[in-house]
């Protein structure tokens, strides 16, 4: 394993943060909210991010991608959680990406991954209904229905779905809820009769909506895969998006870290610049510790990925736990830190905890990944 | 060079798996900070004397002075097999690690010849003269005077926590030389001293843990060779704050071998795997999968970590931060976990060594109790954070 970036791997880097800093800073996104944007994200942004290659960054080349795997995800994924750059990154480039390349037919990639990789389409995974993330409790079905499958059910937290242009929506095609096996994924158009869509508010400004699928038809060429086995991409699917969670909060929580850590350096209290005081000094070092553990743990999710080891899934669930404890801790010392300031719109880093507050429970929150390491060390 | 390591590994491999000594029937300390008794040093004293005669400690250290003359690879090799094996620690700590890749950086070549193959052989046993009894975190305010006379220096003062002061043959020691100095730290001088001379007393001090392991130190009128002077008078400061680098693992060097027996989270399932609560597995509860899945998590990240640390790019811009931080996270790590396989063992957690109903013997509660000496020793944990906050977050120094 790898732990120190390649050449390559730095050239990227500094080409994201260049790159973010400059066209998607903390600025945006406040201009997104207060302009209560229709779209939730800037479409050029979308595009430049397409000349990039970010968007193709999981797609084979012969599909207009460049495949330069989940370690440079990793890297791009944390400069935007550094600048709370908001894009469909996560919902198309990495989520449907990963399905329609994981699961796909090889018409289905031919027609999707381009578009992907181009910018031209944005997908929307269909998956949480409510409640806990737990793919095993959809509720959603599919049953036969002339030549392809009729659908039913409600979705929640889909993340860009008011937007998208392609649902991957996951529906049980046979089991009871709760059975992890019997799930199938399908590509649905959101303009199809019975389909209703309604953006959520959220706490971080960003993108998710609700669907109701009302007898919703679609053909048989809907299907991703085969019918029954929709488990196994998902799980392929959620690793990837786990696994740039995970990496955006490390961006997001260092990021929300060096502003209190800068905040800490200017302000003065009883004559004092107030980053004297050992009280402050202790927490912002066992932060600083926390944070370095956690970059430890995000590269080797990222690495076990790219070597596509067996137990690649435990990684990412050691990694996307412990962001989550730790991005949380950086988001909330941050605000107490900062004071009065801490409580103010003004200052960014209420708006990283409430993108961090979002992010850790996404796809899994602490306790939930706790539990599948668990069950993968056989307890 | 590759098919040379191999062949060197295979031998390590098949010496470790021979030579390994199985458990003596008496207690064997935990890290070298606990050996107590005269089997406890006779034992580890014979080890270390057999692993070094082998060649697999010091193996990267030059061969002129006693050393092996090979690479770092080589005797990272040798200490993975003694992990393998799980050999007993090494006992010269203090020799090994800290004052061993001193003397080899900055000692002159008289010291060089005289001291370092005693060091890996462990017939000279080192020991440290830092902490005073009124100056433990404020160590640049170290009093224990000594005066130049002639060819000698005269001691008079006390040190404490002296780990093997009752079995050392010699110390490094800190001790104020100027007392006209313009700081509290310029008065300070870095002196290799003998503790086999007159007018030296060591007072064994009983731990919490019902076992010995340091001492109180007293300096009577002591008269000690002045060629034992590291650098110059006045650069004890600078050379005590480069042994502690040593001794964080900030600075590499070290002989190779372990000291301390880190407790492996593997460890720590087996105990739960057996602990029952109302005739259930604790396993069974969430609140203890959690907490048992956080140490896993843990453990993994810190060790990937460590390695981090000792990746030069890595630590280019702030050379002590990726160490420090290792030395903070893992040391408050070992509390945490000991504390955690005590809570694990319920009512039988308050069972003591030598209890015979006692889980294990009672490791867990001595290994917790001792815990402490690595959050205490080599700078406290808030000491620890004072510094991450100065030099690697450049927060303004405490007043």
């Amino acid at each position: 394993m790898k732990l120190l970036l390649t050449e390559d791997e730095v050239m990227l880097q500094d080409a994201a943060a260049g790159f973010f800093r400059d066209k998607a800073p903390v600025t945006e996104l406040r201009k997104l909210r207060d302009t209560e944007d229709a779209t939730g994200f800037s479409r050029g942004l979308w595009q430049d991010m397409a000349e990039m290659g970010f968007s193709g960054i999981l797609i084979p080349e012969e599909h207009g991608g460049n495949d330069m795997g989940y370690r440079a995800m990793g890297l791009v994924a944390e400069e935007m959680g550094k600048n709370l750059s908001a894009s469909p990154f996560l919902s198309t480039a990495i989520l449907a990406a990963t399905a329609i390349r994981k699961g796909g037919s090889a018409e289905q990639q031919a027609e999707w991954l381009p578009k992907i990789a181009g910018g031209s389409t944005i997908m929307a995974l269909a998956l949480d209904e409510g409640g806990k993330h737990n793919p095993a409790k959809t509720a959603t079905t599919a049953t036969p229905s002339g030549n392809g499958f009729r659908l039913n059910g409600a979705k929640a937290m889909v993340v860009d779905g008011h937007v998208a242009d392609k649902f991957i929506v996951a529906a049980r095609t046979s089991g009871a809820v709760g059975d992890p096996d019997g799930l199938s994924l399908f590509l649905v158009d959101p303009k199809s009769k019975g389909v209703s869509t309604e953006r959520t508010i959220m706490a971080d400004s960003r993108n998710a909506a609700r669907i109701v699928l009302d007898d919703v038809e679609v053909d048989g060429d809907a299907l991703i895969g085969e019918t029954g086995k929709g488990g196994e991409i998902l799980d392929l699917v959620l690793n990837a998006g786990r696994a740039a969670l995970s990496a955006e909060l490390l961006g997001s929580g260092s990021q929300a870290f060096e502003n209190t850590v800068e905040y800490i350096k200017e302000r003065k209290q009883f004559g004092r610049i107030i980053g004297e005081f050992q009280a402050l000094q202790h927490r912002a070092s066992h932060l600083y510790s926390e944070i370095e553990v956690c970059r430890s743990a995000v590269l080797a999710a990222l690495s076990a990925l790219d070597m596509g080891l067996p137990d690649a899934g435990t990684y990412v669930s050691m990694a996307k736990a412990k962001l989550g404890n730790v991005a949380r801790l950086a988001s909330v010392e941050g605000i107490q830190m900062h004071g009065g300031v801490g409580m103010t719109d003004e200052f960014d880093v209420g708006l990283f905890a409430k993108r961090i507050r979002v992010a850790q429970e996404m796809f899994g929150d602490t306790n939930y990944h706790l539990e599948q390491v668990a069950q993968s060390k056989k307890f | 060079m590759e098919a040379e390591l191999r062949e060197f590994e295979r031998d390590a491999d098949a010496w470790f798996a021979e030579n390994t000594p199985g458990e003596p029937d008496f207690m064997l300390p935990l890290t070298f900070m606990e050996v107590g008794t005269d089997q406890q040093f006779e034992f580890l004293r014979e080890w270390q004397n057999k692993v070094y005669s082998a060649g697999y400690l010091g193996a990267a250290w030059p061969k002129e002075y006693g050393g092996g003359g090979l690479t770092q690879k080589h005797q990272d090799i040798a200490t993975r097999a003694m992990k393998k094996y799980r050999g007993p620690i090494m006992l010269n700590a203090i020799g090994i690690n800290w004052t061993g890749p001193l003397i080899l950086d900055i000692g002159s070549e008289a010291h060089k010849q005289k001291y370092i193959k005693g060091i890996l052989s462990a017939e000279d046993i080192w020991c440290q003269g830092f902490s005073e009894p009124e100056n433990g975190s404020d160590l640049g305010n170290a009093q224990l005077r000594a005066v130049r006379d002639g060819d000698e220096y005269v001691l008079n003062g006390s040190k404490i926590w002296t780990t093997h002061g009752h079995y050392a043959k010699y110390m490094i020691l800190l001790a104020r030389t100027d007392l006209d100095a313009p700081s509290k730290y310029a008065g300070l001088s870095f002196i290799l001293t003998p503790m086999t001379v007159p007018g030296i007393e060591t007072v064994k001090i009983k731990k919490l843990t019902g076992e010995h392991g340091f001492t109180q130190t007293f300096f009577t009128d002591t008269r000690i060779p002045a060629d034992g002077l590291m650098g110059r008078e006045g650069e004890g400061w600078k050379i005590a704050m480069q042994t502690l680098e040593y001794e964080r693992s900030a600075r590499g060097g070290q002989a190779g071998g372990y000291v301390l027996t880190e407790v492996d989270p593997l460890e720590i399932l087996q105990l739960a795997s057996k602990a029952k609560r109302d005739g259930q597995s604790v396993l069974a509860d969430p609140v203890v999968r959690d907490k048992l899945m956080d140490f896993v998590i843990d453990a993994q990240a810190m060790a990937l970590n460590g390695k981090r640390a000792r990746i030069s790019p890595l630590v280019r811009d702030c050379p002590q931060a990726l160490p420090l931080m290792s030395k903070l996270t893992h040391t408050e790590f070992a509390l945490r976990i000991n504390e955690f396989a005590i809570s694990l063992m319920g009512t039988k957690g308050g069972y003591y060594v030598d209890e015979p109903n006692a889980i294990d013997e009672g490791y867990w509660h001595r290994s917790y109790l001792n815990a402490f000496s690595a959050t205490i020793g080599g700078g406290t944990s808030q000491i620890q954070r004072n510094i991450i906050g100065e030099h690697a977050l450049s927060l303004p120094k405490t007043r």
